[in-house]
């Protein structure tokens, strides 16, 4: 009872105060039976006692925690995290061994002291790791975009050599659709760019498509990467069979069929899976628009 | 959407499975599989913080570091995010479940350093998953990840009555049988029921 | 650990070429981080499928190992011991993101062969171990030399397994022919499969070679 009395008397600790109303409902629970005593003869200001104000801080803290953050760094956000537990963890034991002793003050601003202490320090080392990377980023930002492009235009320029890009690409999340025109007689194409999971991995590959007599069909077809272990998936002999095969094409007999390689089905049906993506993307890109007026509206799958 | 979802789960189980074909969490897999009931018990808190921090690396992901043009702090940002949550993870079962915890002991914070945890971040980073695939794609992450520990674990158990050179004992004795799995699991590649 | 009173007899006896030198023996041989401690499982046997790739990685991870190493070890008085993993865990990974941003600008080809395993060097239980075990307990300049020892002794594991493995996989070795039509390559070794048995054949061997040198030694 003492207690309360003298902490009615000391000026209202910062920081602690505001969060006396949740620290009400969140304290621990052996701050509890303490709650209709202050609460009856306090003001609410003053009514934490050191281990309500604690909990208080730390819980409402924590509660946030698990949502991220709404701005402010990444690494505050990081750093909290890691503190709060360990805030949380020191708040849980300090309340309990002050309900013992009732030297309250001290210990606990020493607590809070290295609680700080300790989050000071992670946030300055994330901090400074931070800025580090942000320095490489910049210097590096560019190259890596440079090397995208190239990337790109070496894959296009493989299945349409001499087309030029017109306009901007067209995506649907899978698949990466450009216009090309060749300069020199008008003539229109669209090459497309997609990955198709193989045997060995990802088969990144680039699809030309053009129309013929109001059809699409495959131009070429080139594989940019893959990680097939059977079968040589950029053989011509084997990719050369797209070439004018409209969509729906499938392996083995039948109207539109092409033969897989022997030994490698697996490789066989991804490349196919995609070509035949490709050749719908074009579809649906066309059939939205997505290249103005150029390129037809009178296209059949 | 669901077609979707059976696709991830399937890829995630068998075709690509975490240990036996993506090489990720092996240190894991060869460490705890002496035993079923550890094996068990790694494998719960696994896919626990395996789902977990998917959800929350997604947020931090799209809230945060995406917005924000941040994308190279990716690792630094999943990994500070993987060992607050394999810590809360810790007290939690340190808690309520004690048994538990202390049959885990040394495991229980390496799993911060598994492979598999940040790779299925990382992965589901890469491939811009919404909010339920990425969840999805986690936990199915950590149900293949618990049925290779569990099928080699009950491989592991019979190996000490095997008769093998005294030179493979401990960890090549056990690569040599995860071997067999992995040849195994081959079978399922290029599997498309959905 | 090197105390004062040991580098005092260590330079009397000009032992410090020696201890560097025993350095590198530990990270090459005795204390192969791969072979003989069994960490860094993960991307030894999922890089080692072609010998530029193990090159690649194991260079990378020497250069985050020699200079995580080097910073933790100049920082070990100043990180407060309940936070010390974190803090080691969050200056990894600043190196490992900014290797993974040089690599990516500078040799992208290695970059996306190597994929997702350079950002997964974060999480190389061999860095972490040397930080815990080394770093933070040893001064800076030998924290340094350990990190380039072990990464060094990482390399070399990877490079053989990945020779047995592209030689034998793809005939193949950095991506010049050897097979000389000679022998069909067995695609099986460049495979999971292949991966688990290679890395258990070298850790038996490992194993059989070390126990015959104690075994001499027991009989001397």
């Amino acid at each position: 009872m003492t207690d309360e009395i003298k902490r009615i008397d000391e000026k209202p600790k910062k920081g602690r105060t505001v969060l006396s109303d949740t620290a009400a409902t969140t304290a621990a629970p052996t701050a509890a039976p303490e709650k209709p005593d202050t609460k009856a003869g306090a003001d609410n200001r003053t009514k934490p006692g050191s281990k309500n104000g604690t909990t208080g801080k730390a819980k409402p803290v924590s509660k946030a925690k698990p949502r991220g953050g709404s701005g402010g760094g990444a690494k505050t956000e990081k750093t909290e995290k890691t503190e709060k537990t360990a805030k949380s963890a020191k708040a849980a034991e300090t309340a309990k061994s002050e309900k013992v002793a009732n030297a309250a003050n001290p210990k606990m601003q020493e607590m809070r002291k290295t609680v700080l202490r300790l989050a000071g320090t992670l946030f300055v080392i994330t901090s400074a790791v931070a800025l580090m990377l942000g320095g490489v980023n910049a210097l590096t930002e560019k190259r890596i975009e440079q090397n995208a492009e190239e990337r790109r235009i070496a894959a296009m320029a493989e299945v349409l050599p001499g087309y030029e890009a017109a306009g901007e690409s067209w995506s649907d999340g899978v698949s990466t659709v450009t216009q090309m025109t060749l300069p020199e007689d008008g003539s229109v194409a669209w090459c497309v760019s997609l990955v198709s999971a193989g045997f060995g991995g990802d088969i990144e590959m680039s699809v030309a498509v053009e129309q013929v007599e109001g059809v699409l069909v495959v131009k070429k077809v080139a594989i940019v990467s893959h990680a097939e272990t059977m079968g040589d998936p950029t053989s011509e002999e084997f990719l050369g069979q797209y070439a004018g095969h409209p969509a729906g094409i499938t392996l083995g007999s039948g109207e539109n069929s092409i033969d897989a390689m022997t030994g490698a089905t697996v490789s066989s049906e991804a490349i196919t899976l995609g070509v035949n993506t490709a050749l719908e993307a074009v579809q649906e890109a066309l059939a939205l628009g997505a290249f103005g007026d150029n390129g037809g509206s009178e296209v059949q799958g | 959407m669901l077609i979707r979802l059976l696709q991830i789960s399937l890829g995630a189980i068998l075709v690509e499975n975490f240990i036996l074909v993506k090489f990720m969490g092996i240190c894991p897999f060869l460490g705890v599989s002496k035993k079923m009931d550890t094996a068990f018990g790694m494998s719960m808190a696994v896919i626990f913080v395996m789902t977990l921090a998917s959800i929350f690396t997604w947020m931090v992901d799209v809230w945060l570091l995406r917005p924000l043009e941040l994308e190279y702090m990716q690792t630094v940002a999943f990994i500070l995010v993987i060992a607050a949550l394999v810590q809360l993870v810790e007290m939690f079962l340190q808690k309520s479940v004690p048994s538990l915890y202390s049959a885990l002991g040394i495991y229980l914070p390496l799993i911060t350093t598994n492979c598999a945890v940040l790779g299925v971040a990382l992965l589901n980073a890469e491939a811009s998953y919404t909010f339920i695939e990425a969840t999805v794609s986690g936990f199915m992450g950590g149900v293949g990840f618990t049925l290779a520990l569990l099928l080699f674990a009950s491989v592991r158990e019979r190996l000490q009555f095997a008769d093998y050179p005294k030179c493979f004992e401990g960890f090549p004795i056990a690569l040599v049988s995860a071997a067999l799995l992995a040849l195994a699991f081959m079978g399922f590649s290029g599997l498309e029921v959905f | 650990m090197v105390t004062q009173k040991e580098k005092t007899v260590e330079k009397k006896r000009g032992g410090w070429l020696r201890t560097t030198a025993g350095q590198f023996a530990d990270g090459i041989w005795r204390q192969n981080p791969t072979l003989v401690l069994l960490l860094g499982m993960c991307p030894t046997l999922a890089t080692t499928t072609t010998v530029q790739n193990a090159l690649g990685m194991g260079l990378s991870v020497t250069a985050v190992l020699t200079c995580s190493n080097l910073v933790i070890s100049l920082l070990r008085k100043l990180i407060p011991n309940q936070i010390r993993i974190a803090s080691y865990i969050v200056i990894v990974a600043g190196f490992v993101t900014a290797v993974d941003l040089l690599l990516a600008a500078f040799v992208p080809a290695l970059s996306a062969s190597l994929g997702i395993f350079i950002p997964l060097i974060v999480v190389n239980c061999i860095i972490l171990a040397r930080a815990e075990s080394f770093a933070s307990k040893n001064p800076p300049l030998r924290s340094a030399i350990d990190g380039v020892a072990m990464g060094l002794g990482f390399t070399c594991s990877l490079t053989a397994m990945s020779v047995i493995r592209e030689v034998l996989g793809s005939g193949t070795f950095l991506g010049y022919d050897v097979s000389f039509g000679v022998f069909e390559p067995m695609a099986i070794f460049i495979m999971p499969v292949g991966g688990f048995l290679t890395l258990g054949f070298l850790i038996a061997a490992m194993q059989k070679i070390m126990s015959r040198g104690s075994k001499k030694k027991e009989a001397e």
